[in-house]
């Protein structure tokens, strides 16, 4: 499983890490069933404290991402479409956020902006 | 109190084979001669101070107690194979000197009863020597202790000399042959009441 | 699980310097970075855990149990390094082995002490005499870990060591802690290291502790707010916890919640802040 980890980024190193392990299951790069390393294991690799690991996988467990087994270890839960979707409307309004506020800071109109946005959907 | 015990005379190895290779050479060349008593006393009195203050100047310089006490042994058992250090490196003197004794009684018509009576005598001696100086190192540490040492020994010596240049009369041999009979007990005791109060002031220690 | 180490109220006079109601709980399976200024009291905060010195009052407890009465089965459960070497100069491997066997008998592990000496590449034949300061620090690590304790106490353990080998000491803590029953109580002055392995961390300063937090939560969310002399006067004093004046006749402030006051003043520039930053701001900045 790779992740990276980066000190500068701004981001709390949990949160790095659940968007990396949810980004690798959703572009199937870890398939259901599949297990995750030990917390502890994990937090060695990445040089981080067990309870940071621990965070990031309550967290990818109680959203449906992954689920722990006591005693086994934490598995890539069944992908739900639903899951998916959500996750991908979560990602796409945080890209969309950052265009906005760059817009609004350059004086461009939203109607300027929704036309941008139908160009682009159309054109890729 | 095995493992330490074995850690000083491991630690120690070096020092003690000189030691007991003075010893010995020294011995070979005086058992034929008529001051040899004197000399064993002397040196087997010194052989277990030495080797008990070397250890415990060992023991102050890599603050061993410290550590030691971070581990599975109580405060009893760092006293206690101090002593029993020095019992046997000061038991060890004494075979060596018995052993000259009768190298002398066979070989050179001594007296073996006289010199017998001198190595249990230095025995007692050295150990009473240390029962004095432990519970002073434990309080003040070797340093300081090492000057008491040098007391324990001169003062007596001076004595002893200002008392014959004083002409002092010495006390008789009845007097001395007590002396004799009563030094094992107080031997036995000394140490034993040495060791009691060198635990009791090392377990109030700050480490 | 139970605590591996619980403090309550310690206090201890000396001339001079004094231990105040230190209190504070090592959760059974983490890692406490304990860190102080030199002579914030760190080593004789522990050496009262461990006995060594008598506390004034007080309770302590290690796995769970006080000392007292317990001696022989706490020590023989904890492993401890301070942060000079102990044994003695004329020792070499061996001896040091045979006399760690004498001590804790069964529980010393021979294979394990003599794969940590392999792997540190201490010498087997050489008296520690002709032992760097870092092979001495290493070999005090490896008599530590070969009766296989639950407790680690380290007390400056990595101070003094070039990077190389305290990130291979780091690496061996790493794995200790792999077992979820072993805690570790690491004391450094070397902060980055406890920014990488600490689940918590305990600040004391001046005998006092000042905090005890989860380090992921300093490092997240305390933060250092750089304002101007004019955007100063408008922060509220409840909404940080210590400032410092810098050259320029500007503020930083150190802030315990950064999203909170970005919030509040999103013109601020706003940082993260290091265990460092952190206790540079306790103990050199003035009260809000």
């Amino acid at each position: 499983m790779d992740i990276i980890i980066s000190n500068s980024s701004g981001k709390p190193i949990y949160e790095q890490i659940t968007t990396q392990i949810k980004n690798s299951i959703l572009i199937g790069a870890l398939s259901e069933g599949q297990a995750l390393p030990s917390m502890r294991l994990l937090a060695k690799d990445l040089r981080v404290s067990v309870i940071t690991t621990k965070r990031a996988y309550d967290d990818l467990a109680r959203e449906g991402f992954v689920s722990n087994v006591p005693g086994k270890g934490c598995f890539v839960a069944i992908k739900n479409p639903e899951l998916l979707r959500e996750e991908t409307l979560r990602r796409t309004q945080d890209i969309l956020q950052q265009a906005v506020d760059t817009a609004r800071a350059g004086g461009i109109t939203p109607a300027e902006l929704h036309e941008l946005l139908d160009l682009l959907y159309e054109g890729e | 109190m095995s493992g330490i015990l074995y850690k000083d005379l491991m630690n120690l190895r070096r020092y003690l084979r000189q030691l007991v290779l003075v010893f010995v050479v020294l011995l070979a060349i005086f058992s034929f001669s008529d001051s040899n008593y004197s000399f064993i006393a002397a040196y087997s009195i010194m052989l277990s101070m030495m080797t008990v203050i070397s250890s415990l100047a060992y023991d102050e310089q890599a603050h061993w107690d410290k550590y030691a006490m971070t581990m599975p042994l109580s405060r009893k058992m760092l006293v206690g194979s101090k002593y029993l250090l020095g019992l046997l490196v000061a038991l060890a003197g004494s075979v060596i000197a018995l052993i000259s004794v009768v190298v002398g009684a066979v070989f050179a018509k001594q007296d073996i009863l006289e010199g017998l009576s001198v190595v249990a005598s230095c025995l007692c001696v050295a150990l009473l020597m240390l029962s004095i100086l432990l519970p002073f190192i434990y309080k003040l540490g070797v340093e300081k202790a090492r000057m008491m040492m040098l007391a324990v020994f001169l003062i007596p010596t001076l004595f002893i000399l200002a008392a014959s240049r004083l002409g002092l009369q010495m006390p008789g041999d009845s007097f001395w042959f007590g002396v004799i009979i009563a030094l094992p007990i107080v031997t036995v005791a000394g140490y034993l009441a040495s060791f009691w109060v060198s635990v009791r002031i090392f377990s109030k220690k700050e480490l | 699980m139970k605590n591996a180490i619980e403090v309550q109220h310690l206090n201890k006079q000396f001339p001079g310097f004094a231990l105040q109601d230190i209190s504070f709980t090592v959760p059974g399976g983490s890692i406490m970075g304990f860190v102080g200024e030199n002579g914030a009291g760190k080593t004789t905060t522990i050496k009262a855990l461990l006995g060594l010195i008598q506390p004034d009052s007080g309770e302590t407890t290690l796995l769970g149990l006080p000392l007292a009465g317990n001696e022989k089965e706490v020590k023989s459960q904890i492993g401890v390094v301070f942060d000079e070497s102990y044994f003695h100069d004329n020792l070499t491997l061996g001896i040091i082995d045979t006399m760690m066997a004498h001590i804790f008998g069964t529980l010393w592990d021979k294979a394990e002490f003599a794969a940590l000496c392999t792997r540190f590449a201490l010498p087997a034949k050489k008296t520690i005499k002709t032992f760097s300061r870092g092979m001495k620090m290493k070999l005090s690590i490896a008599a530590a870990l070969a009766h296989h304790p639950k407790l680690l106490i380290l007390d400056e353990a990595t101070s003094g060591l070039d990077p190389i080998v305290r990130d291979e000491i780091l690496d061996v803590f790493y794995e200790f802690i792999q077992d979820e029953e072993h805690s570790i109580l690491f004391s450094s002055h070397i902060t980055s290291d406890l920014e990488k392995i600490a689940d918590y961390v305990t600040f004391i300063h001046k005998g006092r502790i000042v905090f005890s937090r989860n380090k992921d939560v300093l490092i997240d969310e305390y933060g250092i707010a750089r304002c101007t002399a004019a955007q100063f006067d408008a922060v509220q004093s409840g909404d940080y916890l210590r400032r410092r004046t810098t050259g320029l006749g500007g503020k930083e402030l150190l802030v315990k919640d950064r999203a909170a006051f970005h919030a509040l003043y999103p013109d601020i520039v706003l940082d993260g802040a290091s265990i460092e930053d952190i206790m540079l701001f306790y103990v050199k900045g003035e009260l809000a």
